[in-house]
């Protein structure tokens, strides 16, 4: 899977949204997830804005990185927003985020080139956390190494949110 | 000021491949500017969207999600045009949580089984987002759960704008106003269940204000459902030149200042809704739901209007135009998000009648 994240804080837009300040992306988050052969669009990778005859210094997205984690399978629940029971009513805006602390020390440096793709091995996909409680991302295989597992995100399930507030 | 226009293509070729990373630029990048997203191919996007950035001052600097134009929908669902299909499981297809924010030409889908209780096609919510807008769109489920077409979630949002925009499927309310907002309701169409006697197409249980125009209330369900249901003390219901087709019902505790209803029961005017109506029994049953006949001249909503022209609540809104694009005369105005012409108008009104009849019986 493909996950299109931010390597920068939201600008604010000068109001008070509480402690928790709910409603940004901050660094790191997981704006999307996308499939292996996912085509980026222009302004979302340096190599597909450079590939459609743009200057490398024009590019308009410096904050975005794409963190390539070939053969996982995606997990659409990844690019949903926090849920509302939980945090708090209206939750944040980004669910998971990358820890750069899980990352090999290039691969965190090379993830904050502008518009970059830093490919990482299965093996380093538990630095895809869960930020309301730093759990890291399900296993999608089995025990047996074999058996492809549904991974088991409850973010938001329907049971959860209850009756009207 | 400027408007930034972005295409969104999901199998690549445009600016952005998912309408979050197109919503994520928007607020990383600063500047007072419009900043459009316009969903240019003919794709579902299977999303949820939170519309939360940092641009929200007025008309002229604000975040605007949309169709290009050549996606835009012609006032009929389904029909093959790009659109968000969300299939998840969060609350909302689209969160409006930023002043100003704004919607427009875009069909909204919640797939049956997608959605759960209290679930929404847009969510409004936050502390201090004032002004946000949706215009022209469709929002539709056939979910048998209890969801809101539109909901004003929590937060002190203060005023609301929705314009043209077709609300059907949902079975709890088709617009819930949860906190003390002043929506604008403008040549809508809402049609839902309304699945208990505490329930409303339009419906508030705090001190919210409807100011409600040229509008069709159409509930499914004349024995529970309500057309209004508002049940503050301090709620006020405004408005004229609506139609309601349901067997009662009228419910507001605050103040009613509603008038010149056109009853579809009858056909006439009445200065309050009468207390037999007509309504519809299913969506099936269009035998009962004579509120858009073949026969134009006949049609309670035909003609009986109140030309808004000029008078529209936000600078963005545009009430010479119907949601498929035909031109509104500033007399002989139609009720609801059609305007009639020989070719294309009620014809299409029908025509979504009966897409909509064929998708239940699919269900």
């Amino acid at each position: 899977m493909r996950l299109l994240i931010t390597t920068a804080d939201q600008i604010g837009d000068g109001q008070d949204r509480g402690p928790e300040d709910t409603e940004r992306y901050k660094a790191w988050d997981v704006i999307t997830v996308l499939p292996d052969d996912h085509v980026f669009g222009r302004e979302e990778t340096m190599e597909a804005w450079v590939a459609a005859g743009n200057r490398a210094a024009d590019f308009p997205n410096g904050h975005f990185t794409v963190i390539d984690i070939p053969n996982e399978p995606p997990d659409r629940n990844l690019s949903d927003p926090e849920p509302d029971p939980g945090v708090r009513a209206e939750g944040r805006k980004a669910a998971w985020a990358i820890d750069p602390s899980l990352l090999t020390a290039k691969q965190a440096t090379d993830a904050l080139e502008p518009g970059a793709i830093v490919s990482i091995a299965r093996g380093r996909r538990n630095a895809v956390r869960r930020k309301r409680d730093n759990a890291a991302l399900p296993p999608t295989i089995s025990n047996d190494g074999n058996t492809p597992v549904r991974p088991e995100i409850t973010t938001n399930s329907r049971a959860a949110r209850g009756p009207r507030p | 000021m400027a408007t930034v226009t972005k295409s969104i293509q999901q199998g690549g070729g445009g600016d952005y491949t998912t309408i979050a990373s197109w919503e994520s630029a928007t607020n990383l990048n600063s500047g007072a500017d419009i900043w459009k997203g316009e969903i240019d191919d003919a794709n579902d996007y299977d999303e949820t969207i939170s519309l939360a950035g940092n641009h929200g001052t007025g008309t002229s600097s604000h975040v605007w999600l949309t169709t290009g134009s050549t996606q835009r929908h012609d006032g009929l669902a389904n029909n093959g045009n790009g659109r968000i299909a969300f299939n998840g499981t969060a609350a909302f297809a689209i969160r409006q949580q930023e002043d100003w924010a704004m919607v427009s030409h875009l069909e909204i889908h919640r797939p049956a089984g997608s959605a759960g209780n209290n679930d929404n096609g847009i969510r409004f919510a936050t502390a201090g987002s004032n002004d946000m807008l949706v215009s022209h769109c469709i929002i539709w489920t056939l979910d048998a759960a209890g969801m809101n077409g539109l909901q004003v979630n929590s937060g002190s949002i203060t005023n609301l704008r929705i314009d043209h925009t077709v609300i059907y499927g949902f079975q709890r309310n088709g617009i819930n106003l949860d906190v003390a907002v002043t929506a604008d309701v403008d040549h809508c169409f809402v049609t839902g269940t309304a699945d208990s006697s505490t329930e409303g197409n339009l419906y508030s249980d705090s001190a919210a204000t409807f100011n409600v125009y040229n509008t069709i209330i159409a509930s499914t369900d004349g024995a529970s459902g309500n057309e209004v249901y508002m049940s503050n003390a301090s709620s006020v219901l405004n408005g004229s030149h609506n139609v309601r087709t349901g067997s009662a019902e009228i419910s507001v505790s605050g103040t009613d200042n509603a008038t010149n209803w056109q009853d579809a029961s009858d056909g006439t005017t009445d200065s309050a809704p009468g207390t037999a109506g007509v309504y519809v029994t299913d969506y099936t049953g269009l035998s009962t739901f004579n509120l858009l006949p073949i026969d134009h001249a006949n049609n309670v909503a035909s003609g009986n209007g109140t030309n808004r022209q000029g008078s529209e609540p936000d600078a963005r809104q545009d009430f010479s135009v119907d949601i498929a694009g035909n031109a509104r005369p500033t007399s002989g105005v139609d009720i609801g998000a059609w305007q009639f012409t020989s070719s294309g108008g009620s014809a299409a009104a029908l025509h979504y009648h009966r897409q909509m009849t064929a998708r239940i019986n699919s269900q």
